[in-house]
């Protein structure tokens, strides 16, 4: 008895002991992994870090106080509802806002086709439409304040009329993080900013969705609505308005227009002049002078080699130069101006006099470019450069003008007057910001410097690279023979010469 | 102590390679591979895709097959065969630890399992060759998903061998291992089956998830939680097989 009791006591302290040793290794098992999902990291080697939030997002998704839920109504590929082409980019797109805000961003993923009872509960609580206008969408809800986002939106497609096709359209850049975090700065500011585009002068036309369609958008996503403004009776500007555009003057300035741009300035106004390169304006020439810019009463054109003969274009594509601070997100990218530009020079005295820091935003990409101060466009006759007489490269057609800035950056104070100068308009338009995506963040760029945002930086769309299998006749069939016979083959010829060794 | 571990590692590597069921394996899981990416490529010739050819085949149905029905294929012998042929009597009377069996029999179903997947790295290389394209964006979109391949696999093999040391009965241990695998697989899922569940339930699922743990690595992003959860698990679960291991010792 005494014999059996003695043999059962190390059975129990042998169990009690692996009971503990298990629960010890569990909890530091637990506790490593707690580590690991509170306090992780990523690495994105994808290419062109695809998956890399801006360090504006991160800065938004951090400075939430509240719960951001973001809700991704997606339906499966293939299902020819626009944006469902987008729907891994996105999905791993909001993935990483969610890892970015951490506990105070929450994601959930409905397929409004699987899961129908979720859908209706959001469509009673959000108050959205049909179920037809929710296939892919993101909806944002912040502090009681929701904002929907259509996922097609979110991409620069290759071809838009394969949405009007059988084809699946091909997205050329997606730019998902820029419209989702241009809707969050939406939701958690306080007031959207407001920008005066300058009406009376010919100018182009804000509330013509065919030419600026684009660019409004493009504000509307940083949170600027863009209003038009006739100078025409005003005593000053508007302090509502952040910051004005003079977007292509087909005519010139009046004299009091002249004067209360000049006030504006001198009060630390903040303006976006785009010269229109066909038009005369020696007014607002005059008054570009006054502010130490020299606009040249030229048109920058190039010949280019087609394979018949030489050609002339007025296209100008171009260099944004990081010299200017606000630019360099977008050194060394090309951009393209179309239609007549004009190059714009400076007075280095006159800046001096003025106190004020000039810097170069836009330099032609070619050296074949040159300033033709022929009216060849009246004319008719071919321009020729003439030495002497037209300007030779470089030349510079934009320009960053700051007065009164405190150098100290960390100071927040709106006490300096900025103007950017650019010696064409027609970039703005539609049709060509289709043409060259990094002229819409050039753009922003140089809108949110005049509105004090600089801290905005634009988010630069990310290309989406496409896979396409271009394969000769019987190509797929070889690879299909190899991978499916080939492989395995050699797997089973190794194993009968084991086999037969083995036998040996 | 290092040539205990590996005269044991090489007894199993024999078992393993010298055995032509090793290659009958390998064959078919080849076979099941090699449809796996040809179902990967074949969309790609249908139409463009923003997916590179490497993320479409760790992300389809037909890889996942795969990978989840190799676990109790390898290991279900590991145990169970010693102890029911007895000669897991001759191994413990042989002046070896037991961790050193654990490790050994754990080390060499890695191997073997690493030796299964190898190939499919021909099929990418074999791609690029053929089409002259590359199969993977960046050079980190090719390894990443491999990476995250041995680390899943360790996991899931120190569970099949948990199974394989619970039962002297190689399908038992089969069936057990597959529990084991595809019950952690599907339970990683609840927080998306379940209409509007917790966040915090999302996210604990979404931390022990496969399926986008591979997502993300496929994509060439690398996240250090799959790096800590399989590796930690897989020691706790190995742990657990060492005693099972002791225990069964004490009864024979």
């Amino acid at each position: 008895m005494r014999e059996k009791a003695s043999r059962q006591i190390p059975r129990v302290r042998i169990a009690l002991n692996i009971g503990v040793q298990i629960a010890l290794a569990g909890v530091i098992v637990f506790l490593l992994n707690y580590l690991s999902f509170e306090r992780f990291k990523r690495w994105d080697l994808s290419h062109n870090r695809k998956y890399t939030l801006s360090p504006l997002t991160r800065r938004v998704l951090g400075s939430l106080k509240k719960e951001l839920k973001i809700y991704v109504f997606s339906s499966p590929r293939g299902t020819k509802s626009p944006g469902s082409e987008l729907v891994a980019d996105t999905e791993a797109l909001l993935k990483e806002y969610q890892y970015a805000g951490g506990h105070r961003v929450r994601v959930e993923t409905i397929d409004p086709y699987l899961n129908l009872t979720r859908m209706l509960e959001l469509r009673d609580k959000y108050k959205f439409g049909a179920k037809d206008s929710i296939d892919n969408m993101v909806l944002l809800d912040y502090d009681g304040k929701q904002k929907s986002i259509p996922t097609a939106t979110m991409a620069d497609y290759a071809d838009a009329e394969a949405f009007d096709s059988d084809q699946t359209p091909v997205a050329k850049d997606f730019r998902g993080e820029q419209v989702i975090t241009s809707a969050l700065i939406q939701l958690t500011e306080e007031k959207q900013a407001k920008i005066a585009l300058i009406t009376g002068h010919g100018e182009l036309p804000v509330t013509d969705d065919a030419d600026l369609g684009r660019f409004r958008s493009a504000l509307e996503h940083q949170n600027i609505v863009l209003q038009e403004l006739g100078l025409e009776g005003l005593e000053t500007i508007p302090t509502e308005f952040t910051a004005l555009i003079l977007a292509g003057p087909q005519y010139d300035l009046t004299e009091p227009d002249a004067a209360i741009l000049h006030r504006y300035w001198q009060e630390g106004g903040r303006l976006l002049i785009l010269l229109n390169g066909r038009a005369k304006t020696p007014l607002l020439d005059n008054l570009l002078n006054r502010f130490g810019i020299s606009p040249v009463k030229d048109l920058i054109v190039s010949n280019f080699q087609t394979q018949t003969e030489d050609r002339l274009t007025l296209d100008v594509y171009t260099h944004f130069l990081g010299a200017t601070p606000f630019l360099k997100p977008l050194a060394g990218v090309v951009g393209f101006f179309p239609g007549g530009t004009r190059s714009i020079d400076v007075n280095e005295g006159a800046l001096k006099e003025g106190g004020i820091r000039a810097t170069k935003a836009l330099l032609p990409a070619i050296d074949s470019y040159w300033g033709e101060k022929d009216d060849f466009l009246t004319n008719s006759a071919d321009p020729v450069f003439h030495p002497g007489v037209d300007l030779k490269p470089p030349l510079t057609f934009g320009w960053a003008l700051e007065k009164g800035a405190v150098e100290d950056q960390s100071i927040q104070v709106r006490s300096s007057s900025r103007l950017v100068v650019i010696g064409n308009a027609d970039f703005i338009r539609d049709e060509s910001l289709s043409r060259s995506v990094p002229d819409t963040n050039f753009l922003l760029l140089c809108i949110n410097w005049l509105s004090d945002r600089q801290t905005l930086l634009a988010i630069p769309p990310k290309e989406t690279p496409i896979y396409t299998l271009d394969l000769k006749p019987g190509q797929l069939d070889q690879i299909v023979l190899i991978v499916v016979a080939g492989i395995p083959m050699l797997a089973a010829v190794f194993g009968i010469l084991m086999w037969t060794a083995r036998r040996r | 102590m290092i040539r205990r571990v590996l005269a044991l590692l090489i007894r199993e590597l024999s078992a393993f390679y010298y055995s032509p069921i090793a290659y009958v394996v390998l064959f078919f899981f080849l076979i099941l591979n090699g449809l796996a990416f040809w179902f990967s490529i074949a969309p790609l010739s249908h139409g463009p895709s923003e997916l590179t050819v490497v993320q479409i085949f760790f992300n389809k149905v037909s890889f996942w097959i795969a990978y989840l029905l190799v676990f109790p294929v390898i290991t279900m012998r590991l145990f169970s065969e010693e102890f029911k042929l007895g000669t897991i009597e001759t191994l413990m009377t042989a002046p070896v630890r037991d961790w050193e069996v654990i490790g050994s029999k754990f080390f060499a179903g890695l191997l073997f399992y690493l030796t299964l997947w190898l190939p499919s790295l021909l099929y990418f290389l074999l791609f690029g060759w053929l089409i002259n394209r590359e199969a993977a964006g960046t050079g980190a979109q090719l390894w990443a998903p491999y990476l995250l391949l041995l680390i899943m696999g360790m996991f899931n093999l120190s569970l099949g061998c948990l199974a394989s040391s619970l039962t002297s009965n190689q399908i038992i241990a089969a069936m057990m291992a597959s529990v084991f695998v595809l019950g952690i697989f599907f339970l990683t899922m609840i927080g998306y089956a379940i209409s509007g569940s917790s966040p915090m339930l999302r996210e604990i699922t979404s931390y022990v998830a496969q399926l986008d743990h591979m997502d993300t690595f496929s994509r060439g992003v690398i996240d250090s939680r799959p790096l800590v959860f399989y590796p930690t698990c897989t020691a706790f679960v190995l742990l657990i097989t060492y005693h099972v291991f002791q225990y069964r010792r004490w009864k024979i």
